[in-house]
């Protein structure tokens, strides 16, 4: 087929689209995602008392910081997904302190805390999968419909973003508050896994 | 950097594509056609160049590469931003298609490579096969396309490498391994057919 058929057969019935907007699809992730994870913990987990948790400073600074970091994270995925995108690096880099900061934080406390504690955090790590699920797969399949051109990390960071706010979640679950235990199984082990998960899936689901 | 994009914004070109394919978001077909007929002639030669720099020059592929780039143009014109530049917009999807097409071609490479190998390997331990006149292949060469006969010629002929025959034929060495290929596909599909 020559080029001005295909341009032809292209403009006829041409669809009005609305254009997409990385502010809009995030807030709606985002929503969509925190009430897919408050069903599960309210169905399937354990919650714990709200002053227990405002007891434990970092338990809220690190769930503050959770979400924080998974909704920069999720804006940052859609401006990757548009092409052409100019100012995608900055919100990455804003996105990847915020991950850092919480790291070291944790780090650095759990440090200067006499006697390092860590309970055993397998079943946190399995939270922290199992409330990202949902909106690990719902992000997906909103980036697969727009034009990422870094499959691999549009991928990961997609990962990230759904493991911070998988995070975010297991917090109103776990009732440690162990610097340390946050730091291995709410962060950085989720993060490992979900985060590789994100990047391999996204080098085969994302292509266009 | 936002220097660079300040006088892209200015520039009368950009205006008047940003402005035309914001009408097309629109649903204006007219607008749309007109917007494609302009760029189409970009693309072509922003795929061109690059073929031509990436090693690519002597096949037709662009041509395949260009259609793709206004398909995704029009599955994925939502993605523009009213509000933002047009051109880097454009080429950036020019862009990926470009790399996506070179890597396709190169995972190809690698893997005919591997076949080339295993056919350079049957010419000096053939499979025994029922005997076939030299007439008959005589004659299969001959009906090859012109490019196919003269690369496999100076290929398994006239025993050149395949960097020799880059320099001779000013053929990039994935063209010329590509076309080995082809040309060895359709002698054995003919002989099978022949029998």
């Amino acid at each position: 087929m020559k080029n001005h058929e295909l341009i032809d057969q292209l403009a006829t019935n041409l669809k009005p689209v609305r254009p997409f907007s990385p502010l809009r699809n995030t807030l709606i992730w985002a929503v969509v995602s925190l009430v897919s994870i408050t069903i599960l913990l309210l169905t399937m987990m354990p919650l714990r008392q709200v002053s227990q948790m405002l007891g434990q400073p970092v338990s809220v600074i690190s769930g503050l910081c959770f979400l924080l970091s998974s909704v920069f994270l999720a804006f940052t995925v859609n401006l990757m997904a548009v092409p052409g995108r100019t100012n995608r690096r900055l919100m990455l880099w804003i996105s990847l302190a915020i991950y850092l900061l919480l790291f070291s934080v944790l780090l650095g406390t759990a440090i200067s805390l006499k006697g390092l504690i860590v309970l055993s955090g397998t079943d946190c790590v399995m939270g922290v999968i199992i409330l990202s699920i949902v909106p690990l797969i719902f992000f997906f399949n909103i980036i697969r419909k727009l034009a990422p051109t870094s499959q691999c990390l549009t991928g990961l960071l997609l990962g990230l973003a759904a493991c911070a706010l998988g995070a975010f979640g297991i917090g109103f679950s776990c009732a440690s508050g162990y610097p340390l235990h946050l730091l291995v199984f709410h962060l950085t082990a989720p993060a490992l896994l979900l985060g590789g998960l994100g990047s391999f899936v996204g080098k085969k689901w994302l292509k266009w | 950097m936002n220097k660079g994009v300040d006088s892209l914004e200015n520039s009368a070109d950009e205006k008047r594509l940003s402005e035309l394919m914001r009408k097309a978001q629109s649903g204006d077909s007219n607008s749309y056609r007109t917007l494609l007929l302009e760029i189409e002639k970009m693309i072509s030669s922003f795929v061109k160049n690059s073929f031509f720099r990436l090693g690519l020059g002597g096949t037709d592929d662009w041509k395949d590469v260009v259609q793709e780039i206004l398909l995704s143009i029009h599955s994925k014109r939502a993605t523009y931003d009213p509000d933002c530049c047009f051109l880097p917009w454009l080429y950036s999807i020019a862009r990926y298609k470009v790399i996506d097409h070179t890597r396709a071609v190169r995972r190809a490479s690698k893997f005919m490579d591997l076949e080339l190998d295993m056919v350079e390997l049957d010419v000096v331990h053939p499979v025994v096969e029922e005997p076939t006149t030299n007439h008959d292949l005589q004659t299969l060469f001959d009906n090859l396309p012109q490019k196919q006969r003269e690369i496999l010629e100076l290929v398994k002929i006239q025993g050149l490498t395949i960097a020799e025959v880059a320099i001779r034929t000013g053929l990039s060495h994935s063209d010329i391994k590509v076309t080995v290929h082809r040309a060895i596909k359709v002698l054995r599909k003919r002989l099978k057919i022949k029998k």
